[in-house]
């Protein structure tokens, strides 16, 4: 396998991001997460994206995963899933990426990662639409999202981290989810908790 | 009484050390980590009046224990100014901090106190630094904040939580831990380091 620095990549897009903590998400502040345990989704909607020579435009991919504890105390097990209207050179290409070998973030979520379930092939159909957002692939996930209310007033908030540390995003609306359903290789139902939308921005580190 | 309250607009330094765990829960839907609320919050004023009365550096901190959310109200509250103050600006700064001059957030933070305890003079010890600041009252509490660490690293983050179109307290707060974070005043006692610390400017006015 190439190494990490052999191949240039960038990918910029939308990420919506699920899991098992409260509203906020304590794992933001370096706090444990709200559980003790970490369920949750990353999925990545690329608007532009190009790995080596290969065209990434438009292609979506997600991570779910399980941690027993805050995902930097690893131990995690990782389902990769890949839109399937991505031809072979494409599904190479996610999936070096996802494999953490050339870099990024997903460098990272590889590094917790101790079990690997079998990656997933299907539509990933999303609305993108800010915390209004939603992701479905049919029969294994849905995914909406929504914003937190005001516990008084019951008006919608608007939140932002603005983390220019962070690895996944750097400037997230933070919000709850409407729906978090996945019934893949995990039973997740957390509909209801945190859930977050932003943009992102990553490249190769050359 | 239908006198019109008197003017006010300040600019301060907020400091809040609570016991939810970093990022404090209640900004978030309002409910805390971990079932009560129980705060220390020291306030600088850089800038400010009320009326005629220059409230330029006065210094303040409360000590409050909420029992459930701070919404839920039934809030016992100690609010101590510095002894540098005058009498104008001790009375200034009690009338804005006690909800009488109105203007949030203390018209509605008032409503959720049902003891108060002050305003108490005593000298404050304040160092206002960021995720860095301190103060503390001898005797009485203590508060150092402390920026958030990356657990792999060990590097600062700074991580901001933004209400883009205004919070109720503040709109910008930089969220940060605490080293030392306890009180024992009274009824108003507790100690929780290493919970919740965030840094804020405030800008509070009861004018348009």
């Amino acid at each position: 396998m190439a190494a990490k620095n052999d191949i240039t990549w960038q990918l910029k897009g939308i990420i919506i991001g699920a899991c098992n903590c409260d509203w906020g998400c304590p794992c933001n502040f370096d706090a444990p997460p709200t559980y003790g345990n970490c369920n949750g989704a990353y999925i990545w909607q690329i608007q532009k994206g190009q790995f080596g020579d290969v065209n990434l435009d438009g292609f979506g991919m997600g991570w779910i995963g399980e941690s027993p504890g805050a995902m930097y105390l690893g131990h995690s097990t990782t389902q990769l899933i890949i839109d399937q209207r991505a031809d072979e050179a494409r599904r190479v290409a996610l999936l070096d990426l996802l494999s953490g070998s050339f870099g990024g973030p997903f460098e990272i979520l590889a590094s917790i990662t101790e079990t690997w379930l079998e990656t997933i092939f299907a539509p990933l159909n999303m609305v993108i639409d800010g915390l209004n957002s939603r992701v479905d692939i049919p029969g294994i996930l849905e995914l909406g999202l929504t914003s937190i209310k005001n516990p008084v007033t019951g008006e919608p908030e608007e939140l932002t981290l603005v983390k220019g540390t962070g690895f996944i995003s750097n400037n997230t609306e933070m919000g709850a989810t409407a729906v978090y359903r996945y019934t893949g290789g995990f039973q997740h139902e957390h509909s209801g908790k945190y859930g977050e939308f932003a943009e992102f921005e990553y490249r190769s580190y050359r | 009484m239908t006198q019109a309250p008197t003017p006010y607009r300040i600019k301060a330094s907020w400091m809040e050390a609570c016991n939810c765990d970093s990022g404090c829960h209640c900004n978030f839907g309002g409910f805390p980590d971990h079932g009560s609320c129980e705060a220390l919050v020291g306030l600088h004023i850089s800038d400010g009046n009320i009326g005629d009365v220059d409230l330029s550096g006065v210094k303040a901190v409360l000590a409050i224990k909420w029992p459930k959310a701070i919404h839920e109200g039934n809030g016992n509250a100690a609010v101590f100014i510095d002894e540098s103050a005058t009498e104008q600006q001790i009375n200034g700064l009690a009338t804005i901090l006690t909800g009488q001059a109105g203007g949030m957030p203390w018209e509605i933070l008032a409503t959720t106190i049902t003891a108060l305890d002050g305003p108490i003079l005593k000298p404050i010890k304040m160092n206002v630094n960021g995720t860095s600041s301190t103060f503390s009252i001898d005797g009485i509490l203590e508060a150092k904040l402390t920026p958030c660490k990356n657990p792999v690293t060990g590097e600062d983050n700074e991580v901001h939580i933004v209400f883009p179109k205004g919070g109720f307290i503040w709109s910008d707060g930089n969220s940060s831990t605490t080293s030392v974070m306890k009180v024992d005043h009274g009824t108003v006692k507790f100690d929780h380091a290493g919970q919740s610390g965030i840094f804020a400017p405030v800008v509070w006015t009861n004018q348009k």
